[in-house]
């Protein structure tokens, strides 16, 4: 009982699904790798606006907020999500990552406009787990 | 050390609250501070528990019902669910059901971990509705972790408790046992446009009628389809009266009173907990204490004494 006792603070996530998309086995996936590791996950559900997204992330006060897109909206439904947590001052202390597909001329771009890290298809789930607990460092204790 | 925080909190800034709740969850530093601001601050919100096996239509119902209240009253939901035994980990999937939370500036729903806590709450669950009464919602629903049979604690929080069911959970003998049959104000039967829903009307009904008069309330069943949504204005109707009634029996402890007494209750659990963790941190570190409790050269209660007390053992 005593061993069971939880850390005193598990990664808060949302994982979230944008738009027009209807692919979310990822999504799913990636919220029991997170849930395994430790962390506390919040799903979106799917076809989510980017301004419910930015709701949701800052109502739940979530240190990491993962996206997966299949779509290839990205261009389009990222730069709100980003704008709208930085309109609430929340997108410097919160990990923005990237799942799905991205193609890789375009990474450079979010990257340099708030997002912190973009997975695409085959990234092994302890490197995205390792990622996240690394950028978080001593502020969790997971 | 949180004088910014309540400030913008005060101001009814929403991601001042979300952080209260964290820091608050988390017992931070400056935790117990902050909830001594927040106390002064609450009693006007009342509290509707909502509890029930899983999958029978908990967060659905939650929705509908906040969707039913928010034109008269500000609603806030904490949606708690089960954490890993292995891993501490948990999925917080009431949301989803929820999407009028994204986009109503009347309606605030926060997820929460039960963190290990058996009872179908979480340890902060007082804290956190100290901090969303403090924020001034008129009315906060909680659901619970989905409910077997013994998970009770939902009683100590809520000034009325729901207990959801669904056609063809099993028979009336089911309704005979103990545990959280007994603790409800008001049944829902949901999903009431499924087959069997008939008989477990009936079943629910002959429960109510053997159980009436015991304290002077008889449980009203109500039916509801939460995702059409049907049957919510009789529900809240039925909600209200109880309300109603815990406020004016001088022989019930109201709401309030119950949340402050279970609040306490909260508090010296987690200190406990804490302090448990930590003796037996520091009985991992000392494998020849270990040995010597092992080989009989120790007891198990004395050793336990000392390192309560912080002794050198």
């Amino acid at each position: 009982m005593v061993d069971a006792v939880p850390p005193p603070h598990s990664p808060r996530c949302l994982i979230a699904k944008l738009g027009l998309d209807g692919h979310d086995r990822g999504a799913h996936v990636i919220a029991r790798a997170f849930r395994d590791a430790g962390f506390e996950v919040v799903y979106s559900g799917l076809h989510r606006t980017p301004d419910e997204v930015v709701t949701a992330a800052v109502d739940e006060d979530v240190d990491v907020l993962g996206i997966s897109m299949l779509s290839g909206a990205h261009e389009t439904l990222i730069p709100p999500v980003l704008e709208g947590l930085a309109a609430v001052d929340r997108l410097d202390e919160m990990l923005v990552i990237l799942g799905g597909i991205i193609p890789d001329d375009d990474r450079e771009a979010l990257l340099a406009s708030g997002v912190d890290a973009v997975f695409g298809p085959g990234t092994a789930m302890e490197e995205t787990v390792a990622f996240v607990r690394d950028e978080l460092g001593d502020d969790v204790d997971a | 050390m949180h004088e910014g925080l309540l400030r913008r909190f005060q101001a009814g800034d929403r991601a001042a609250l979300a952080r209260v709740i964290s820091l608050l969850e988390d017992r931070s530093a400056g935790h117990a501070a902050l909830l001594q601001s927040l106390y002064p601050m609450t009693g006007s919100a009342s509290v509707i528990g909502i509890t029930g096996a899983p999958g029978v239509g908990k967060s659905s119902l939650v929705a509908a019902l906040a969707d039913h209240l928010r034109d008269d009253a500000t609603v806030a939901v904490l949606a708690i669910d089960p954490s890993s035994p292995m891993t501490g980990g948990a999925i917080l999937g009431d949301r989803i059901r929820m999407p009028a939370a994204n986009s109503d500036d009347r309606i605030y729903v926060r997820s929460m971990s039960a963190r290990g806590q058996q009872g179908g709450l979480a340890v902060a669950t007082g804290a956190a509705l100290t901090a969303l009464d403090a924020f001034g919602f008129d009315r906060i629903i909680i659901e619970t972790v989905g409910a077997g049979q013994s998970e009770v604690d939902i009683v100590s929080a809520a000034d009325t408790t729901v207990v959801v069911t669904q056609p063809r959970s099993g028979d009336h003998i089911q309704l005979m046992k103990a545990g959280i049959v007994e603790i409800a104000d008001i049944f829902v039967l949901n999903k009431a446009d499924q087959p069997g829903a008939d008989t477990a009307m009936l079943d629910l009904e002959a429960l109510v009628q053997q159980r009436a008069g015991s304290d002077g309330w008889t449980p009203p069943v109500c039916e509801t389809v939460a995702t059409a949504p049907q049957g919510l204005k009789r529900l809240t109707e039925a909600i209200a009266a109880h309300d109603a009634r815990v406020q004016t029996d001088v022989d019930t402890l109201d709401g309030a009173r119950r949340r402050t007494i279970a609040t306490v209750g909260w508090i010296i659990a987690a200190e406990l907990a804490e302090t448990a963790a930590a003796c037996t941190k520091r009985l991992r570190g000392d494998p020849a204490l270990v040995d010597a409790i092992h080989n009989g050269d120790r007891d198990l209660y004395t050793t336990a004494e000392i390192l309560l007390e912080g002794q050198e053992p």
